[in-house]
């Protein structure tokens, strides 16, 4: 998988992913920071830059703006990578001079993207407080929403279990809702300004044009930013709190269920490798172990997946069920684990999974947005050696090879179980 | 073979059709030649509106809410009753189906490779049922966890509930996936009524997309493949089922339904009905649809004051607000949903904003700037984006099973006035014929 890397004087990092079929570029500049309680003031901040900007002081301005370039879009947002907080800033842009007329909207937008980003609607060391008022409503609703949500309130309250409430690696990137609700106009608006002074600056870009042609627009829009340091990477995976379980009453239709199993992240690209076709061949696929197992031959769930987070060590596998069914399923999870943990992987299984893995691979090569997520995600872990030769270097992994990997999972369950309410 | 080229000049891009001696129309789209990605696709127009039908015996049926969806699942079985998915997997593809209102398809990707041996198992389990008991009842335990996760989600319901009250006849009524007791209901010879309906070879539609750096010699090739495979299976013509359409009264059913659901505030969607039935050529509805579909996005774009005003007056939120135009086969719905604490507001807003711009408001600089901007969505859609679920697949499909040639969908657009918006805003938007579905949050 190429990507190329080009450094402004100021720091600013930027990684181009490129291919002739695309007609549009897509650039996403992330300022990263650690996680921590800051990160609903981070977060506040990032959403206020879409308000308004010193040339452009309404949403509406900025969005009319944008649509001009040719249908362009712009956004602002946070997410959380590891223990890390990344406010982003992003456009898409159609920039295939064939469809433009011979236009090029890029230098344009990311003028406007440095304006938002650079410019904002301040005062006196304040945001417009209307638009202070409403976002940080609209963001503590969001979090509400959040815990509302069936699916993103049990993976929360899973990794809360697992990690402990209050690990970085669970903060979520929005904060909490009591933290949302003390937060001032001022202090998002410091935030604001050390976000930009001193956080690491990374720009991620899919596009067709030329690598040299994009670190040229970027240090001629963002060159003006101050220097800040480029290193900033996601910490070693958290302890774990094994043989855990923990059952909680929910309002919906349907139990949730997450079996998690701690393991050692290897040092080797080979045995990382390793685990990611394992987790395939267990619940990566629709003739994964887990499928099988669980829709396949007993009918009890739409999807049995596993998910395996390497930043922060887990193995977790995943169903949503009737609850008279949530024990039988997580003992089905279990068994299956423990199975590849002492080695008893079925060899033809394996073989079906890698292959399975690699034609996805290769089936989804040209999707922009993967890419740039897969480069993100390897800088930000330190190990950007692991893109190279990423598709052969999957294909040399051999069965013996996931065997050995598989014994790095610690069969030390912890369960979590969102149990459904009373019929309505 | 004679093979038709239709082309989408403004984006340069290319659709070959042609006819199966089988009575089946079959579709090669090519793309850029460095994806790795191959789809192919057989879609029936058998969705969940088509719940009362003309069997080939002539016969009058009518099924259960659910069916097509149901159907779906049953038909993902070889005639072994092996699962269809698991045979892709285990060949390093990915399968899958997909149930819309108005068509069902079924799919694989694949690196390209194999391509006459996977066509015919696509084929093959379409076109050959694998309809017992125990898949049924298999099947209703799947399908009842798959309803479950619906169900959780405030938006299901939120847009089941509209159109529930906005339609008093239309079968878009109808929920999509059933209910779980409408699913238990259904039995094997259910089933087969509808597949002997439905699903004979010449109903089917094949859709092809595949990296090209020859299209005309691929499509010939691919359309060569699917001819020697209807012939050996003994694939023959039929005539196209007769489908029942209803009219649609300008009424809505009801003023408003109200849920309960896991929100922290309520949710409201307002819905008009847009262009109902089958009446006129297919282009002529293809640009009813686009000149909807503009209206709409013009009148809620980011970039509109008169949005922004609703916003400023704290009757929407920005971050919590869309709107839609969705069409089908003989089907328009508008859709303004949004998420706010006063409900009532929201909906005197809207419907006051709506009668002003509908009466001579709207923004004909805006017009202008959103309509340009539709090339960029519609060519960010070839770039194909993330794996599974491509954009592309769903909206060329969409519009062929509405029967319309995706590749006109531009060129039809281009032809879309100021006027033409305006005046679609009076006939559909500017009425009290409108519906209203709200969730609130659960008292618990």
């Amino acid at each position: 998988m190429d990507y190329s890397k080009h450094t402004l004087d100021n720091g600013t990092e930027i990684y181009v992913v490129q291919s002739d079929m695309y007609t549009h570029t897509t650039a996403r500049v992330s300022l990263y920071s650690r996680s921590s309680k800051g990160n609903a003031a981070k977060t506040l901040a990032s959403h206020l830059l879409m308000e308004g900007s010193r040339n452009y002081p309404t949403r509406q301005a900025i969005s009319l703006a944008s649509d001009r370039e040719f249908g362009a879009a712009i956004g602002t947002g946070a997410k959380t990578a590891g223990d890390l907080h990344g406010a982003a800033i992003a456009i898409k842009v159609l920039t295939n001079e064939a469809l433009t007329a011979g236009h090029n909207p890029l230098e344009n937008m990311v003028g406007l993207l440095a304006e938002v980003l650079n410019n904002p609607l301040m005062d006196e060391g304040r945001f417009n407080d209307e638009y202070f008022a409403r976002k940080k409503q609209e963001l503590a609703l969001s979090v509400k929403q959040a815990k509302l949500d069936k699916g993103e309130r049990a993976k929360q309250r899973f990794l809360e279990t697992a990690l402990g409430r209050g690990n970085s690696f669970v903060l979520p990137a929005t904060g909490e809702e009591d933290e949302i609700m003390v937060l001032g106009n001022e202090t998002t608006a410091e935030t604001y300004r050390d976000l930009i002074a001193a956080c690491p600056r990374k720009i991620f870009v899919g596009t067709h044009l030329a690598p040299e042609y994009i670190h040229g627009v970027f240090a001629r829009h963002l060159g003006g930013m101050p220097k800040v340091k480029t290193e900033i990477f996601i910490g070693n995976a958290p302890e774990k709190q094994p043989r855990t379980r923990i059952e909680e009453p929910s309002e919906f239709d349907q139990s949730m269920v997450f079996a998690g199993f701690p393991l050692e992240v290897p040092a080797e690209r080979l045995e990382r490798e390793a685990l990611m076709l394992l987790n395939v061949y267990l619940g990566g696929y629709f003739g994964s172990r887990l499928m099988t197992e669980i829709r396949i031959k007993r009918n009890m769930a739409y999807y049995a997946v596993s998910e395996l987070a390497l930043q922060t060590g887990i193995l977790a596998c995943k169903s949503a069920v009737d609850q008279q069914n949530k024990d039988i399923t997580i003992g089905l999870m279990q068994e299956e684990v423990e199975k590849a943990i002492r080695g008893d992987i079925s060899k033809e299984g394996f073989e079906e999974a890698k292959n399975y893995a690699l034609n996805s691979l290769l089936r989804g090569l040209h999707a922009k947005d993967s890419r740039m997520d897969f480069v993100a995600a390897k800088v930000l872990e330190n190990k950007p050696s692991d893109i190279d030769s990423y598709e052969e270097r999957l294909k040399s992994v051999s069965y013996d090879d996931v065997i050995r990997a598989a014994a790095r999972i610690h069969n030390e369950p912890i369960v979590y179980c969102q149990l459904q309410g009373e019929k309505q | 073979m004679r093979i038709e080229v239709s082309k989408d000049a403004l984006l340069g891009k290319e659709m070959y059709s042609a006819q199966l001696t089988s009575g089946m129309p079959a579709h090669f789209i090519p793309l850029h030649s460095s994806v790795h990605v191959a789809m192919y696709h057989v879609f029936t127009r058998f969705g969940s509106i088509d719940a009362r039908f003309r069997n080939p015996a002539g016969e009058t049926v009518e099924v259960e809410d659910g069916t097509a969806h149901f159907l779906e699942h049953c038909a993902f079985y070889d005639q072994q009753g092996n699962d269809a998915l698991k045979w892709f997997n285990s060949k390093g593809m990915l399968g899958n189906a997909w149930t819309s209102f108005d068509h069902t398809t079924y799919y694989f990707h694949s690196t390209g490779q194999d391509v006459e041996r996977n066509l015919e198992f696509l084929l093959g389990f379409v076109t050959t049922p694998y309809l017992t008991d125990e898949v049924v009842k298999k099947e209703q335990g799947v399908i009842s966890q798959e309803i479950a996760m619906y169900k959780d989600m405030p938006d299901w319901v939120l847009s089941e509930n509209l159109r529930l009250a906005l339609l008093k006849e239309h079968p878009l009524r109808r929920s999509l996936a059933g209910e779980k007791d409408t699913i238990m209901r259904i039995t094997k010879e259910y089933l087969q009524s509808a597949y002997d309906t439905f699903y004979h070879p010449s109903n089917l539609n094949l859709v092809i997309f595949s990296p090209s750096a020859d299209a005309l010699r691929d499509a010939e090739s691919h359309f060569k493949i699917a001819e020697d495979i209807c012939a050996r299976r003994g694939f023959a013509h039929r005539t196209a089922p007769k489908y029942l359409y209803v009219d649609e009264p300008a009424e809505a059913n009801q003023k408003r339904i109200v849920s309960q659901h896991s929100v922290p505030e309520p949710l409201i969607s307002i819905g008009f009905k847009g262009s109902m039935g089958m009446a006129g050529a297919a282009d002529e509805r293809l640009k009813i649809d686009m000149v909807n579909s503009l209206l709409i996005e013009t009148l809620f774009s980011g970039s509109s004051e008169a949005r922004y005003g609703l916003v400023k007056r704290g009757i929407i939120r920005s971050g919590a607000f869309q709107s839609s135009y969705e069409s089908g086969r003989g089907f328009g719905v508008f859709d303004i949903t949004g998420s706010i604490d006063d409900v009532d507001k929201f909906e005197e807003g809207v419907i006051g904003m709506l009668k002003e711009q509908a009466n001579g408001g709207l923004s004909r600089d805006l017009f202008d700037v959103i309509k340009s901007g539709q090339k960029s969505s519609a060519a960010g859609e070839w770039e194909l984006g993330n794996a599974p679920k491509y954009a592309l697949q769903q909206t060329v499909i969409q519009k062929l099973a509405s029967g319309h040639n995706p590749m006109h969908v531009l060129q039809t657009l281009a032809s879309v006035t100021y006027e033409d918006v305006l005046e679609a805003g009076k006939r559909y938007l500017d009425t009290d014929n409108y519906a209203v579905s709200i969730v609130l949050p659960r008292k618990s």
